[in-house]
């Protein structure tokens, strides 16, 4: 049962990610997207992360994309500006090379090879207790990058930044 | 059970269609989505080794990968909101989000 | 927990975080009328902090032990005083350009010292967490201050640019994280350089994530394959900014990798040696080679950058505790000659407001000491004795000859060195043989005057009287090595 729901929204995850990056149109783009992370977030609940789950469908499919959706809306593309994938050398180059080394990574894991799932369940008790103790730090530390965020976004949306 | 190595061929494959988006789309926006769906699919991959790790290792080591997958949300969500007010004025000045119409600077 | 210790890594980290919340606060009660009136205040309020603060990271010593939180060692030290007087630099070079930010002036201060914050995290970060998330404060600060002027086409470019190749970037690098956590087990510097030390073969896997993060890395040094943003992002970037990148970013990918090829990557040096050299070659190549036909002194600084990004590779490759010091010497030569370059640069391109070579034609009958002080930088870069830059350069080749491996990258460099004389001296050449394009009279404030004063002081006597920092980078570099 577990196997086949894993094969169903992985499957689900890599078809919306594929539609995400060819539709033509963006805001097709925007909804595939929000499919492919529920997808995503189905599969952390495979992997018994249920508070990433969680935050994965808040935080990705609820807030950033809402974010890039108002962005898409408040920009009206032009009809030739709606384009596909363009195929290029260089790309499928690139991509084939990181799938390569990729592929004889995953073929060679050391110690984590054919290990069996260990019996940790990712609920919001156990991880704010690593976060606030040993990650406390990095912890901090994001905050002021939200906030830097948040000053740097206000300031470069000023209306009246004339050159 | 699942194997660890088809999570992470998941994750691989995921990994690799955001940075074709990357490379092959022109359009801003898109090629913006298609870096979050690279954090994404290397989210997907910490999960996965962090339940994966080995019973031995203490819990709280095996919660670093899942507390670290919090970070990189955060963080992909200041980078998504700071590049999209760039994006924003980008449109605003240029009148364009295309990435080739962006190269005023060549010599 | 125990909130001492923390603080007894992060101390300074914490004073900048409380600096940059009370000019986020000055500025809103200061910045009513935003485009006249006291934004100076802000600037100033910075700079005092700034300096304090530069005053106690030199009165603070390395702490004895690493505790889980950090590293407090000299090497650390060495790198935060080298930030915090960075930032220092940027703020006084940014007062004769400030008149140019119309969206607001007082936010500039806090973003730099938001960024400073970031690295001087990134001089103490001893997992992969908070390497993560201060590089992230340090990246998405700078995209920031890349687009800062959003009026102008060719800033906003230049954040646009900055911004999707530093995103992806940052996504190699969280995979590549993730890689080295699954393999190893650890997030720790320390637990993944025992788990190097303890196998006799690396998996792949370990040495696929281990790679993706330096490719990651490489992106902050402005070194091949990430080097593709440096020329766009340097020339449309406000000038102040410019400067800010060029030393700011290239040191905090300079600490980050010599903490991770000096101690985790220890075990496995030798391995990782080729690699290294290889990309110091590329970005030699493309640097010096895309210098010459550069039209803009900033595009032109940023090829100029790659190159230097390529030596200080070389000295990653050598993996000796001689050319660790090396690299230390060559950051704080660089910091003045460039910090001088891109301060002649502001001042030069004031209106119209860009950044021609032609705009420097014939500096030196306009103002002759401008023209002295562009002439020690470039000659300071270019790596001519008896300035700073030369004893960079020497420490390096002399601690990469002893390794015979490397004698193809050596030859290299020494071609390309005599490639970028030649494109230096073309700037020599347009101050004091070519007939002025501009006539109107520049104006030169006594901050300028001062430092200038200080970047060709500091250049010429750390050329020759070299002594004292080269023992100061001894023992910063003998801090990694233990």
């Amino acid at each position: 049962m577990e196997g086949l729901l894993f094969y169903v929204f992985g499957g689900l995850a890599i078809l919306t990610t594929l539609f995400t990056i060819s539709s033509k149109n963006p805001v097709y783009s925007a909804l595939w997207m929000i499919g492919s992370f529920a997808a995503t977030a189905a599969v952390f609940v495979l992997l018994e992360a249920f508070l990433i789950a969680t935050v994965e469908v808040l935080v990705y499919a609820g807030a950033i994309m809402v974010l890039f959706l108002f962005v898409i809306m408040m920009i009206n593309f032009k009809a030739e500006e709606q384009k596909g994938l363009r195929l290029s050398p260089l790309a499928v180059l690139v991509a084939l090379t990181f799938l390569t080394l990729f592929g004889r990574a995953v073929g060679d894991l050391g110690s984590a090879s054919g290990s069996k799932p260990n019996e940790l369940v990712g609920t919001p008790g156990a991880i704010a207790e690593v976060m606030f103790t040993r990650y406390v730090v990095p912890f901090e530390a994001v905050s002021m990058l939200l906030l830097a965020a948040i000053l740097g976004t206000v300031v470069l949306s000023r209306r009246n930044s004339q050159a | 059970m699942i194997p660890l190595e088809h999570y992470l061929y998941l994750s691989g494959i995921l990994f690799t269609l955001g940075l074709c988006g990357v490379m092959m789309r022109r359009n801003v926006i898109l090629v913006l989505m298609s870096v979050e769906i690279m954090l994404n699919a290397a989210n997907i991959a910490l999960v996965a080794f962090s339940k994966y790790l080995s019973a031995g290792a203490a819990e709280s080591v095996q919660l670093d990968g899942q507390v670290f997958v919090f970070f990189t949300i955060a963080v992909a969500a200041a980078e998504a909101a700071v590049a999209l007010v760039i994006a924003m004025a980008l449109f605003r000045r240029l009148d364009t989000v295309n990435v080739d119409d962006v190269a005023n600077l060549r010599w | 927990m125990d909130t001492s210790q923390i603080l007894n890594v992060f101390g300074i980290e914490m004073w900048l975080g409380v600096l940059a919340l009370v000019l986020i606060v000055a500025d809103l009660i200061t910045g009513r009328g935003r485009l006249t009136g006291p934004a100076d205040m802000v600037r100033l309020v910075a700079m005092g902090g700034l300096a304090v603060l530069l005053a106690y990271a030199f009165m603070l010593s390395p702490a004895e032990q690493a505790s889980s939180w950090g590293t407090l060692d000299t090497f650390a030290l060495f790198f935060k005083r080298f930030f915090i007087a960075t930032a220092l630099f940027t703020l006084l070079l940014s007062a004769p350009y400030e008149a140019r930010f119309t969206g607001g002036r007082g936010e500039f201060p806090a973003l730099v010292v938001f960024t400073t914050m970031g690295m001087c995290m990134l001089a103490s970060v001893s997992d992969f967490v908070t390497l993560f998330v201060a590089l992230e404060l340090v990246t998405v600060t700078l995209f920031l201050l890349a687009a800062y002027r959003s009026g102008l086409p060719r800033s906003i470019e230049a954040g646009i640019k900055f911004v999707i190749i530093g995103a992806v970037a940052a996504a190699f690098l969280v995979y590549g994280i993730a890689f080295v956590y699954g393999t190893t087990g650890s997030l720790d510097f320390e637990g993944v350089r025992a788990a190097l030390a303890a196998t006799d073969e690396v998996p792949k896997g370990l040495t696929f994530g281990l790679l993706l993060v330096v490719v990651g890395l490489a992106f902050k040094l402005g070194a091949v394959p990430f080097h593709i943003w440096v020329p766009d992002v340097y020339q449309g970037a406000p000038t102040p900014v410019t400067a800010f990148l060029s030393v700011g970013s290239k040191a905090a990918g300079v600490v980050l990798l010599m903490r991770l090829v000096f101690t985790v990557l220890g075990p496995v040096a030798g391995q990782w040696a080729t690699l290294l050299a290889g990309l110091a070659a590329l970005s030699l190549l493309m640097g010096n080679l895309g210098a010459i036909p550069q039209k803009d002194m900033k595009r032109f600084l940023g090829y100029s950058g790659i190159a230097h990004a390529g030596f200080l590779l070389i000295a990653m490759a050598v993996q000796s505790e001689a050319s660790a010091s090396a690299v230390l010497f060559y950051m704080v030569a660089y910091l003045f000659a460039n910090i001088a370059a891109f301060l002649v640069v502001i001042v030069v391109s004031r209106t119209p407001d860009n950044a021609h070579m032609d705009r420097i034609n014939g500096l030196a009958e306009r103002s002759p000491f401008l023209a002295l002080a562009l002439t020690v930088s470039m000659l300071s870069l270019a790596g001519v004795p008896p300035f700073a830059g030369f004893v960079g350069k020497f420490l390096i080749l002399r601690a990469a000859v002893a390794d015979p491996a490397l004698l193809p990258v050596v030859i290299l460099s020494l071609v390309m060195i005599v490639v970028s004389l030649y494109y230096y001296l073309c700037i020599l050449k347009r101050m004091y043989f070519r007939e002025p394009v501009d006539t109107g009279v520049l104006e030169i404030t006594g901050s300028t005057r001062l430092i200038l004063l200080v970047c060709v002081v500091a250049s010429v006597v750390l050329g020759i009287y070299f002594n004292p920092l080269v023992v100061a980078a001894e023992k910063g570099a003998a801090a990694l090595f233990g």
